[in-house]
């Protein structure tokens, strides 16, 4: 079996290294590269060709909004916007859907959570696993 | 204490410090006026980043003073309030407090509340710049996002630029096609993909099709090695219509869609080709000019018809190169070179020179087009040439004189009296050739010659030919001689070859036929030898593998008919003449005995000169056989270059990081092996990575590396390859493969418990019984192991099986180094020949009917001590329901070994000995049990190739074979 490749787009270490830790939790994803900004982001979707993206939106040199733009255009690339800006309804999270973001989502918190659910991780992971068609893993931990 | 948090908690103290640094350096400018758009945006992204941070780690109090802050700041960047003295003093003691609470986290984990008259503060001022809070801004946006219609992104303005930029940035990387390295072509394929993708969200249909045109003939070619020329044409021209589309793309935009930089990097891929290109045209147009000075008119539309593919591959470069007038050009040297080479336009030294200069002034000018002065100069001046060259035409049966090809520079200096005598001479059956002589060698031979021609043949006319500085002479003759008795005469004029250079007999076919060329080289590099334009760059020639395996059929039909000559030499037969003849001796009289046994004496010697040149043919035709045998090899990397493709594409697709390692890449093998052992390599290469190795968790798990190796490694020794397939993964389950032979009756459990581990792992052999069965329950794919072995038995080799629980699994392959060639003993039955492989073969016997008992149940001979059990070849393998050998008193027996067990085989007939190559079988063939090969005979009979092993397991097993193979032979 092998596991769905994801690239993590996000100007924060911090961030990229939570997400690492929550997409990694599932046994069927995981995180095959980092970028910091939308520009390297494109960079690595290239070398890379993963099969989802975890996008931020704000990020200095190329935003993920304007990444997405570029997306748009050169791929069929599954995009899950996680920003504090993603309100479901915010006009950035509404933008980010017409650019062909599949799901966008809050940012985790609570990561010294030893639990996931706690981390609101379950969030990424389950969008993540809707976005590439896998089965929901709701039962897991 | 939980290293991943620690370093989340030494990152958030690292990140947050830039992000405020950040801030605080704007925030702190003494003039504000300063503070620019991508400030304002910097600063929002700062606090919203230390919001964002904060809420990931659960520190609420920065989280309240970074999230206030930050939708101030959208407010400014939105430009619905602007960044005043107030409102920046106000964000710095933002920026200190959550230097405060920050440092209390970080040095003692504690999220403190935030000054709540600071947040106070920050929501004022958010609320006077007439902020909404955050539900409302939900609704807002939520209501715009229904009153807005969604835009589809080709008509979005901004879309546009960026599918530009797009353009401009992937562009160049297209021109990457034509590159010789792997990457750089992947990189083209890649971006051809994507600009294909780009160009159909935006609509843009021919764009759209040049991409994915690109991308389409580039696809197939990424891992294709060299390009050929065809290819490289194929595509220039592509990328020469892309860049036409991307100035349309410029035009159309308004924006710089890279034409200019795609121009660059196109000329940069096929600069050089056109440099080269301008060499070869050049170089050509001189060889035209060499041979049409010397007459070989032959070798000059050879040249000619070489300018048109060169001419032809220029002007595609050209016009990638956007040099239209050079292209133009171009394409009227082309015109002319076809037309040259057709015959349709007669060579002349005016065309030549004006298209030999043409050609030499597009190869200088480089990367520049043609000035427009000098294109139409040229231009006018070709087009000149065919219309006054058109007026020359020659129709091309002018050039046949009563069925003969007349090289022009003869039929030039013809006359019509000349060409009538020809006509007459050839009506009388006469034979035309064409002779080169050097009469200033030799005097006397020269006078010999003069003679000769005068008596024994008709000299039609003659013309001086230049090589180097001597003058030649060359003749058209009459005569009646066929070309054997026209040499042997020639040689009597000429015995040591001075003077008689070159004699061809003229035919229908251009150049005729060559019967002796002794011309030497020329005496200097520039001076073109009559025969060929031009001698190859290397000293390499390319031949089809089936002529090497006809000279090989020939050269071991040749050999079969040696060995029946040694035979009648050597044989009992002459012997017995011998004996027999001074038996008669002694009974004549004694003069006529005297002269009898000096005439045997005569014969034996006769012999005896035979017996020597015997074994001196014998030898010659051994080494003979050997040479031919090594144009068959070739390095094994042949099939080796196909694995690494095949391990990377698995080991990606399954999540096993995998390094391939492959050794002795240039041991030589057989190129039917190469053929033959393709699909079992990537078999069992695919089976290592599939099913040997595990994933890197059960790896890590084991404590190995999580990349795991899979080695592929050939060597010769002596007569023998040996090739290595292994892997460091789980190695084979024993006791798994144990039970799944039980599960499917292959064995008792009793058998199965008593078999070693090493024998347990030969039953992945057998049909029905793959590793992947046993090991993972996941089908295998294509070939099975037993179809490897079969394989591999076939060229004569032997698989043998290492594994190690946890540590991996090793197959060795043991294989002659021409497995192809096999000595073979050739039998009938029936009207089907068949062919035993000579290993085993432990003798051929002729046995009387009576002779044959009943041993237990079964028809058994004696043979040397030894009870031998008889069995019907044909009936063997299901051919032939009559009993051999009914009816007969003598029966041909071959006895048969698998170098364990003896069987006698009862066949109809027994021809010979005869070497053989296995060809390809049909699968369905090649699984029929007892059958190993198919090959052919030297006189176009087809036999199948029998395998030893296999019919004394059937012969064992006494299992009733399927119908007979020979209807699907025939």
């Amino acid at each position: 079996m092998s596991k769905k490749q994801i690239l993590v787009v996000d100007d924060s270490f911090i961030m990229r290294t939570i997400i690492k830790d929550i997409v990694d939790s599932d046994p069927e994803l995981e995180v095959v590269g980092f970028a910091e900004n939308g520009k390297t982001g494109l960079e690595r979707v290239r070398e890379l060709k993963p099969d989802a993206i975890v996008l931020d939106l704000e990020m200095p040199e190329m935003s993920g909004i304007d990444m997405l733009k570029r997306l748009a255009l050169l791929g069929k690339a599954k995009v899950v916007v996680v920003s504090s800006v993603g309100q479901t309804a915010s006009p950035q999270a509404i933008e980010a859907r017409r650019l062909g973001a599949q799901d966008v989502i809050a940012k985790p918190s609570g990561a010294m959570s030893l639990d996931l659910q706690a981390k609101k991780g379950h969030e990424i992971v389950q969008s993540l696993r809707r976005v590439l068609g896998l089965s929901a893993a709701g039962e897991r931990g | 204490m939980d290293t991943l948090a620690d370093t989340l908690w030494q990152e958030f103290a690292v990140e947050t410090e830039e992000h405020l640094q950040d801030a605080e350096s704007i925030l702190a400018r003494s003039d504000l006026q300063q503070v620019g758009v991508a400030d304002i945006a910097q600063l929002f992204r700062s606090f919203h980043s230390i919001k964002g941070l904060a809420r990931a780690m659960d520190v609420h109090g920065m989280e309240g003073v970074a999230h206030q802050s930050e939708n101030l700041l959208g407010l400014v960047r939105d430009g619905r309030a602007s960044l005043t003295v107030d409102l920046a003093d106000l964000l710095l003691q933002a920026v200190d407090a959550l230097k405060q609470l920050r440092d209390a986290v970080a040095d003692r984990r504690e999220d403190r509340p935030a000054d709540p008259g600071l947040l106070s503060r920050l929501a004022a001022a958010f609320a006077e710049a007439g902020g909404e809070t955050a539900p409302e801004a939900a609704r807002a946006a939520a209501a715009a996002a229904i009153a807005v219609p969604d835009t589809p992104l080709h008509e979005d303005p901004e879309m546009l630029g960026i599918f530009v930029e797009v353009v401009r940035t992937l562009g160049p990387e297209l021109c990457g096609a034509l590159a010789g390295e792997v990457d750089e072509r992947r990189s083209a394929n890649d971006a051809a993909e994507s600009l294909a993708h780009a160009a159909e969200v935006m609509n843009f249909d021919a764009l759209c099709t040049a991409f994915g045109g690109l991308r389409d003939i580039l696809q197939p070619l990424v891992y294709a090695g060299q390009l050929d020329d065809a290819a490289r044409q194929d595509l220039t021209a592509r990328l020469a219509e892309t860049r036409l589309q991307i100035e349309l793309l410029a035009e159309l935009s308004g924006h710089d869609a890279g034409a200019e930089a795609f121009s660059a990097a196109l000329a940069q891929r096929i600069g050089g080709e056109r440099d080269r290109l301008g060499l070869v045209l050049v170089a050509l147009g001189r060889s035209l000019r060499q041979n049409l000075a010397e007459g070989e008119v032959l070798a000059a539309e050879a040249d000619a018809a070489a300018l048109v593919r060169s001419a032809r591959s220029l002007r595609i470069v050209a016009a990638a190169l956007r040099q239209k007038r050079s292209a133009e050009i171009l394409v009227l040297a082309e015109d002319i070179c076809a037309r040259l080479a057709s015959g349709d336009l007669r060579l002349s030294e005016a065309i030549v020179e004006t298209v030999d200069l043409a050609v030499a002034e597009i190869a200088a000018s480089g990367l520049d087009d043609l000035a427009d002065a000098d294109a139409d100069r040229i231009a006018a001046e070709l087009r000149n040439l065919t219309r006054s060259g058109a007026q020359k035409a020659l129709a091309s049966g002018e050039r046949v004189v009563a069925g003969l090809h007349l090289p022009d520079p003869l039929l030039a200096i013809l006359s019509d009296e000349n060409i009538a005598a020809l006509q007459r001479g050839i009506g009388q059956r006469m034979l035309a050739y064409e002779v080169l002589v050097h009469l200033e060698a030799d005097p006397d031979t020269a006078r010999r010659w003069t003679a000769w021609l005068t008596e024994a043949a008709q000299s039609i006319t003659n013309r001086t030919v230049l090589h180097g500085r001597e003058s030649w002479f060359e003749a058209l003759l009459l005569t009646h001689l066929p070309p054997a008795a026209l040499l042997d005469a020639l040689r009597v004029l000429d015995p040591e070859r001075h003077c008689i250079k070159r004699v061809r007999r003229l035919t229908d076919a251009p150049g005729g036929e060559t019967l002796l060329d002794e011309l030497p080289p020329g005496p200097s590099g520039n001076t073109a030898a009559p025969f060929g334009a031009s001698s190859a760059p290397q000293n390499m020639i390319r031949v089809r593998g089936e002529l090497i395996d006809a000279l090989l059929d020939d050269i071991g039909e040749f050999r079969a008919m040696a060995a029946g000559l040694r035979h009648l030499i050597r044989g009992v037969g002459s012997r017995e003449i011998m004996a027999r003849s001074r038996a008669l001796a002694a009974r004549l009289p004694a003069e006529l005995s005297n002269e009898f046994l000096a005439l045997v004496r005569d014969a034996r010697e006769r012999d005896r000169r035979l017996l020597e040149t015997e074994d001196i043919i014998a030898g010659m035709l051994s080494r003979l056989h050997q040479s031919a045998l090594e144009l068959r090899v070739v390095p094994v990397d042949a099939v080796f270059n196909r694995l690494p493709r095949i391990v990377r594409d698995l080991a990606q697709h399954q999540g096993k990081p995998v390094d391939l390692v492959l050794e002795g890449r240039d041991v030589r093998i057989d190129k039917s092996m190469v053929d033959a052992l393709a699909d079992p390599l990537i078999h069992m290469v695919r089976n290592a990575v599939d099913h040997g190795i595990e994933g890197p968790e059960e790896r890590r798990i084991a404590g190995k590396p999580e990349r795991a190796r899979v080695t592929v490694r050939a060597a010769q020794h002596g007569p023998v390859i040996h090739i290595e397939i292994g892997d460091d993964g789980r190695g084979l389950d024993a006791e798994a493969i144990r039970g799944k032979a039980v599960a499917r009756r292959l064995l008792s459990p009793g058998d199965a418990d008593n078999l070693s581990d090493e024998q347990a792992y030969r039953l992945i052999f057998e049909p029905g019984l793959s590793t992947a069965a046993v090991v993972t329950e996941t089908s295998g794919r294509g070939v099975g192991m037993d179809v490897v072995l079969t394989t591999v038995r076939r060229l004569d080799g032997d698989v043998a099986i290492r594994s190690e629980p946890g540590r991996g699994t090793t197959f060795s392959l043991v294989l002659p180094v021409s497995a192809a060639l096999q000595t073979a003993l050739i039998v009938h039955v029936g009207d089907q020949s068949l062919a035993i492989p000579e290993r085993h073969v432990l003798a051929v016997a002729e046995i009387e009917t009576d002779a044959i008992r009943l041993i237990g149940n079964h028809r058994s001979i004696l043979h040397r001590q030894a009870v031998l059990p008889l069995y019907g070849l044909g009936e063997l393998l299901g051919m032939t329901a009559a009993q051999p050998g009914e009816g007969r008193l003598i029966e041909p027996i071959v006895v048969t070994t698998n170098g364990r067990q003896m069987i006698g085989l009862e066949v109809d007939a027994i021809e010979q000995r005869q070497e053989l190559f296995l060809k390809d079988l049909d699968p369905r063939l090649a699984s029929y049990p007892g059958v190993g090969g198919a090959s052919v005979l030297g006189d176009g009979r087809v036999v199948l190739v029998l395998d030893g092993e296999e019919l004394i397991q059937l012969a064992a097993r006494g299992i009733e074979p399927a119908p007979a193979p020979s209807e699907t032979v025939h």
